[in-house]
């Protein structure tokens, strides 16, 4: 690879973050948004000023363990929180379901995962580092997608005995909730270990695990926990944290190191920096609005039709919606891109003139945002850009 | 209670520890179920994070209404239960929501009760796969004041949903507080010697360092000798094992000429003037034995090299 | 009337007591009699007697005697439904 002696992307120039003050609306980043007081402190307090602030005071030898300040309290209250016995933080959701499988996989070597089909993809990532096979149940397609009770219970029964069943709390194409509890049922009848990906709704809507008979709750800070990341959490319960969280047992041969305090399921020992001082000042935050979930579904829902009274849109996914992912077939803004010189980029362009970002560049059939944790002013704000952009003739 | 969390997460226990009240005297408020139920399932729903609180009307099984002593027995004499029969109310729940519980019960597989047993020093078991829940591990321990063990019954395993491989291990509090008690000495005890390890080096090579003055750095070892500061290093051969020491004294801002066997290397401002040789009879690393020997032998033989420059 | 023999020896709760209603269940439907149960698991003289006080159908226990170590006879009447 060459670069050009005149340009190079670690000038400062480039790295400029153009989006300051901005409505952000972005579907995957509405829920991990930091509230000012948190960033402020951050910034006022020193702790940007080092990779690894909170391992000063660290004599446990695992992030986790450290007591000062107290992460290991911090993250018990997480367990509780989400109606857990345990939890480790990580490196994002992606090494949270990595760790279960792999625990999974060390329990039924070549097993199957049962999954809803609209899993991230990061989950069949995790299955496929394990040795794990992953089938779908079947969604009911358009314009709906949603998953059903009785497709995944046939699903289960035609497996015989899925090694894990792994449900998307809310799906990241639609924003449909799947029907997380009526499962986990089932799969405590069935004793199969079953596991919910939370990245979506831990943070912004209540979950207790126990009610859900999860085994594993798998959460992402920077999506949905007012923090940045990459961080994510795993919420187990007693009977399985032995296993997923066992410590490690190796011992190099040669040197004869050992390494005991360390999880290898975490790789060893999780993030110790930002990220993880970030959701620890958030966290009081999140617990309170967790408490506002039926006020932002109303609100997503007026938004909704909203939009639809634009024109040609028309929004895909269960309705009424109960959560705050929104996916809209957009017709209306395809026409516009038609003629438009700027083809599928003039909707994000446009919006990005008005002060709003988040919109996939390039792509104007369809489009994802959110309005989550947004005023009612700036709702107002983002319905009468779009509303601007529709009338646009190319 | 900690001792629930403290017993849970050893065990890796996926259920609540069942707190059990045997009241003689109803107390005035109570929430009563909202149907009958059998003893079995009461313990199996508190495993399950419910509280619940039955008078004799509100307990469906007619064994439990003796073995809890709701009744004395009219025509056998049911055994174990409860007597004489004065119970007027149970309550069962999560154990951290039952003060001062006169039972506690845990719902275990094989592998967790054989720990028990183990933390134990052996657990007494006598069952006979009937009047489990109620009987074995609720009646018997409240009258012996001991633990008992009991592989469930017909009863529990059909109408309150406990799973194949479970068990239940019922005792008076104190045998919990002991079993808390013991789980939590021996983290002490294995998990701090857990730590992040830097060598291999066993205790007993280290007291042989220690006993002529040398602290363990991370895998060597460092001290003084008339002085002047030393290190030694026990060098490995390629299978790990120990085959050498290594005996290093660095100097500061001086220049020196020393013949074999030391060997000097130039470090930026720092000469290190080291010999290595071979651990023969001469030394015992465990005992310690020939070690101070050795080191004095080579601090002789630099004291004798010729320091060029200071 | 000489009553019908059931013998539920080897069995034990909750079977005891399951088989000994369905027995008398069908007695009672076909006008009803007598039943003798022969049980060889001490507890189900105690509680064969005290389920059956829940029953719909009032059932009537005539008698319970030890007839062995731990063997125990009961003699229930079954009316007609």
């Amino acid at each position: 690879m060459s670069v050009s002696p005149e340009f190079s992307a670690m000038d400062v120039g480039n790295l400029s973050y153009r989006y300051k003050d901005f409505i952000i609306i972005n579907p995957l980043m509405r829920g991990g948004i930091v509230p000012k007081s948190v960033t402020e402190r951050l910034c006022d307090e020193g702790w940007l000023e080092v990779g690894y602030n909170l391992c000063h005071d660290c004599i446990e030898g695992r992030s986790s363990l450290i007591t000062k300040p107290n992460v290991k309290e911090f993250l018990s209250e997480i367990a509780v929180f989400f109606g857990g016995d345990e939890a480790e933080h990580t490196f994002g959701c992606r090494a949270a379901q990595f760790a279960v499988m792999k625990t999974i996989s060390e329990v039924s070597p070549d097993g199957v995962v049962l999954s809803d089909p609209n899993s991230h993809y990061s989950t069949n990532i995790a299955a496929e580092m394990c040795g794990l096979k992953v089938v779908e149940s079947p969604h009911t397609g358009y314009p709906e997608y949603k998953v059903e009770v009785d497709s995944v219970i046939e699903k289960i029964e035609e497996i015989g005995n899925p090694a894990l069943v792994v449900m998307t709390h809310a799906d990241p194409y639609y924003g449909n909730l799947a029907p997380v509890k009526e499962i986990g049922k089932v799969c405590a009848e069935k004793e199969i270990p079953y596991m919910v990906n939370s990245a979506y709704t831990g943070g912004v809507m209540p979950i207790n695990m126990k009610d859900l008979n999860a085994d594993f709750l798998t959460l992402s800070a920077h999506k949905s926990m007012a923090s940045i990341g990459p961080l994510g959490f795993l919420v187990t319960t007693y009977e399985w944290s032995r296993k997923v969280f066992a410590l490690s047992k190796s011992k190099p041969d040669w040197t004869g190191r050992a390494f005991g305090k360390k999880i290898p399921n975490v790789f060893g020992c999780s993030i110790g920096g930002l990220p993880l001082v970030c959701a620890m000042n958030s966290f009081p935050y999140v617990k309170e609005r967790v408490k506002k979930w039926d006020e932002e579904i109303n609100k997503t829902n007026k938004f909704i039709d909203a939009m639809e009274d634009l024109g040609d849109i028309m929004l895909l996914g269960e309705r009424p919606h109960r959560h705050h992912l929104l996916h809209f077939e957009t017709p209306l803004f395809w026409e516009i891109s038609k003629k438009h010189r700027r083809k599928g980029f003039f909707l994000a362009e446009e919006m990005i003139k008005r002060g709003i970002v988040g919109l996939h560049k390039g792509l104007s059939k369809h489009i994802k945002l959110s309005v989550y944790g947004l005023s009612d002013e700036e709702v107002s704000k983002v319905l009468e850009a779009f509303k601007e952009v529709a009338e646009i003739s190319a | 209670m900690m001792i629930m969390e403290n017993i849970r997460a050893h065990l890796g226990m996926k259920y609540n520890l069942v707190g059990v009240k045997i009241l003689k005297e109803k107390p005035v408020d109570i929430e009563k179920p909202t149907r009958k139920l059998r003893y079995c399932e009461m313990v199996r729903k508190a495993a399950n994070g419910e509280v619940i609180t039955a008078e004799h009307e509100d307990i469906a099984c007619p064994n439990a209404e003796v073995t809890l002593g709701f009744v004395e027995p009219v025509y056998v004499d049911i055994q174990p239960r409860i007597s004489p029969a004065e119970t007027k109310v149970v309550k069962v729940g999560p154990l951290d929501k039952i003060r001062d519980p006169d039972i506690i019960l845990a719902i275990l597989n094989p592998r967790q009760a054989m720990e028990v047993a183990s933390i134990m020093d052996g657990l007494e078991a006598k069952f006979a796969g009937s009047m489990a829940v109620c009987g074995e591990a609720t009646a018997k321990p409240y009258m012996e004041k001991k633990s008992n063990v009991t592989m469930l019954c017909g009863g529990a395993r059909t109408f309150a949903d406990f799973r194949d491989s479970d068990l239940i291990v019922g005792g008076p509090p104190e045998f919990f507080e002991e079993l808390s008690k013991r789980i939590s000495a021996l983290s002490k005890t294995c998990v701090a010697l857990c730590g992040c390890k830097t060598s291999d080096l066993s205790p007993r090579i280290i007291e042989s360092f220690r006993k002529i003055g040398f602290e363990k750095g991370t895998d060597y070892f460092f001290g003084k000798v008339d002085g002047t500061n030393v290190r030694i290093y026990l060098n490995k051969d390629t299978h790990g094992k120990i085959k050498y020491i290594t005996v290093h004294i660095p100097l500061r801002g001086v220049e020196v000429k020393a013949k074999e066997p030391l060997i000097v290397k130039k470090r930026g401002n720092w000469t290190d003037v080291a010999m290595t040789f071979g651990l023969g009879e001469a030394i015992d690393l465990n005992t310690g034995r020939g070690l101070k020997e050795a080191i004095m032998d080579i601090l002789k033989k630099v004291s004798d090299s010729k320091v060029i420059a200071r | 009337m000489e009553p019908e023999v059931f013998d539920l020896r080897g069995e034990k709760c909750p079977d005891t007591f399951v088989y000994t209603k369905v027995k008398l269940e069908e007695l009672a439907y076909s006008g009803g009699g007598l039943l003798k149960v022969i049980v060889d698991y001490p507890p189900a003289a105690e509680n064969i007697p005290r389920s059956l006080k829940e029953e719909k159908i009032k059932y009537e226990v005539l008698d319970v005697k030890k007839v062995g170590d731990k063997t125990y006879e009961l003699l229930i009447k079954a009316p007609p439904v």
